[in-house]
């Protein structure tokens, strides 16, 4: 017998009064990619101004729901204008499908491309993807919420280092994944004096230096 | 446009890997107590809170026929969850599973969304599974142990287009050659016991499918493939638990190449099984 069919179906639809900040959350939610609405794919030159529909770029296989989501944005459009509220029908996604497009998704399939990487990939002598490095810069990925823009790469050593940046708040941060769990953490805020952190990852030294400096939810 | 297969993720095509102990006997109450003990604290310290009991249905065969009826004599299981999304703000979707261990009178199953790599993976299942086994080592033997892997594709483009011919390999031994020419639905589903040391199964289930995408939106086809093998024990034979993560070691290895054997070579490029 099988033991992989135990997904639960959490698929529905339903109807909810949208307002201006529902909307900017939804908006949050698709760059995060933890919105149903999961055909979107965001444009990065978008700005952070909410425009309606404008931001999205469909795939093409993905036309036939354009339409849907012409609807929903036209009307949540209004409310945003208006401040008030419109019911909108949004529907939530069974669980047999999953993100693909997402920045998250996105940042793992480039940390897989990396992890693939020989010694001196760059002509310049730097190290072979450390494997145990990007597979924890991998689980890392999906275990973390509210996370600011971010970016895959590696260091000269192949320590897999995910990268964030959050420009209203001129924030630049990043965290680089060592042997045995460890991790180091560095943020920039401005024109204020770095942080350096170095620690166990899951530990509450790091776990609140992400939170406080960097935005980001980590639950190991 | 013609379309073409691509892999649930861009560059691997895993959706759920389920690794399986099953035991001989029905693990005693009280050490079933102690092993769900054991794995609550690993489960909780490794984001696995969310517990879940199980219930156990009993059959009972006579004359009459079969009849089902639930267990309500305590806890016969529990299963420890971490999700994908714990924001609980976040009213648009529901719970999606990223990473489960349940472990009830007849079986200890790991199961996760959210592969990493199979060295990443093989330290996670002995982080989560060895605080029962160890309980359990030497009051009940072990019969089973299986892993198995959902590999799932997606077809981009015109329905017409659908053709598994670029997908799958047509003189894979594993595959029905019906499914090549058809232009609806169709299951592939292969199983036999493989020569070696030890009894193992060999379980090749191919379907195509179409899975609904939003309301009213036509459907999307998907070729979903389940491949796992089994290692079948004499439930008199005591199996070390050092032994049981070789053998999940051995069949991973193995799946690889069971996989490789069904589908293209490009596409075994695509998702880096092969260089």
């Amino acid at each position: 017998m099988s033991a992989l069919a135990t997904t639960p179906f959490v698929g529905g639809t339903f109807t909810t009064p949208v307002t201006s900040d529902w909307l900017a959350d939804v908006l949050s939610r698709i760059r995060g990619e933890r919105s149903s609405i999961r055909w979107a794919t965001f444009d990065p030159s978008y700005s952070e101004q909410f425009t309606p529909l404008a931001m999205f770029k469909p795939r093409p296989t993905e036309q036939r729901m354009s339409a849907a989501l012409e609807e929903v944005f036209t009307n949540v459009g209004a409310a945003s204008q208006s401040r008030q509220t419109a019911e909108v029908k949004v529907t939530v996604v069974p669980s047999t499908t999953v993100p693909m497009h997402g920045e998250r998704e996105r940042t793992k399939v480039r940390f897989r491309m990396l992890r693939r990487l020989g010694p001196n990939h760059d002509n310049e002598g730097a190290a072979a993807a450390n494997h145990a490095s990007v597979d924890a810069a991998i689980a890392f990925m999906d275990r973390m919420a509210m996370h600011p823009l971010c970016l895959a790469t590696l260091n000269d050593d192949g320590d897999a280092v995910i990268e964030f940046r959050k420009r209203e708040d001129d924030l630049f941060g990043d965290i680089t994944f060592h042997s045995g769990g460890m991790v180091q953490c560095y943020s920039r805020h401005g024109t204020a004096p770095s942080k350096l952190v170095e620690g166990a990852l899951g530990s509450r030294e790091i776990t609140n230096f992400l939170q406080e400096h960097l935005g980001v939810d980590y639950s190991p | 446009m013609a379309g073409g297969w691509r892999p649930i993720h861009d560059n691997h095509a895993i959706d759920v890997m389920a690794a399986v102990v099953r035991f001989a006997q029905p693990v005693p109450d009280l050490v079933l107590k102690r092993a769900l003990n054991a794995t609550e604290e690993t489960a909780f310290a490794a984001g696995l809170k969310s517990r879940h009991s199980t219930r156990g249905l009993e059959f009972s065969v006579s004359a009459g026929g079969i009849q089902a009826a639930s267990r309500e004599d305590g806890v016969r299981g529990l299963m420890f969850n971490a999700t994908f999304d714990d924001d609980p703000s976040n009213t648009l979707r529901g719970t999606r599973l990223a990473e489960q261990i349940q472990l009830d009178i007849g079986q200890l199953i790991y199961r996760t969304w959210r592969y990493v790599s199979w060295t990443w993976q093989l330290q996670r299942m002995q982080s989560l599974m060895r605080p029962a086994l160890d309980v359990l080592s030497g009051i009940v033997s072990i019969s089973q142990t299986r892993l198995e892997y959902l590999d799932r594709f997606m077809f981009e483009g015109d329905l017409a287009a659908a053709d598994v011919k670029s997908l799958l390999k047509f003189d894979s031994e594993h595959i029905a050659k019906h499914v090549f020419d058809a232009t609806d639905l169709w299951h592939s589903y292969t199983g036999a016991f493989v020569p070696g040391a030890v009894k193992r199964l060999e379980v090749v289930n191919l379907d195509a499918l179409d899975l609904p995408g939003i309301e009213d939106s036509e459907s999307t086809r998907w070729v979903h493939m389940t491949t796992a093998y089994e290692d079948r024990y004499n439930p008199l034979a005591e199996i070390p638990v050092d032994q049981v993560f070789k053998s999940f070691d051995g069949m991973h290895f193995d799946l690889k190449q069971l996989l490789g054997s069904l589908i293209t070579d490009a596409m075994a490029k695509r998702i880096y099984l092969k260089d």
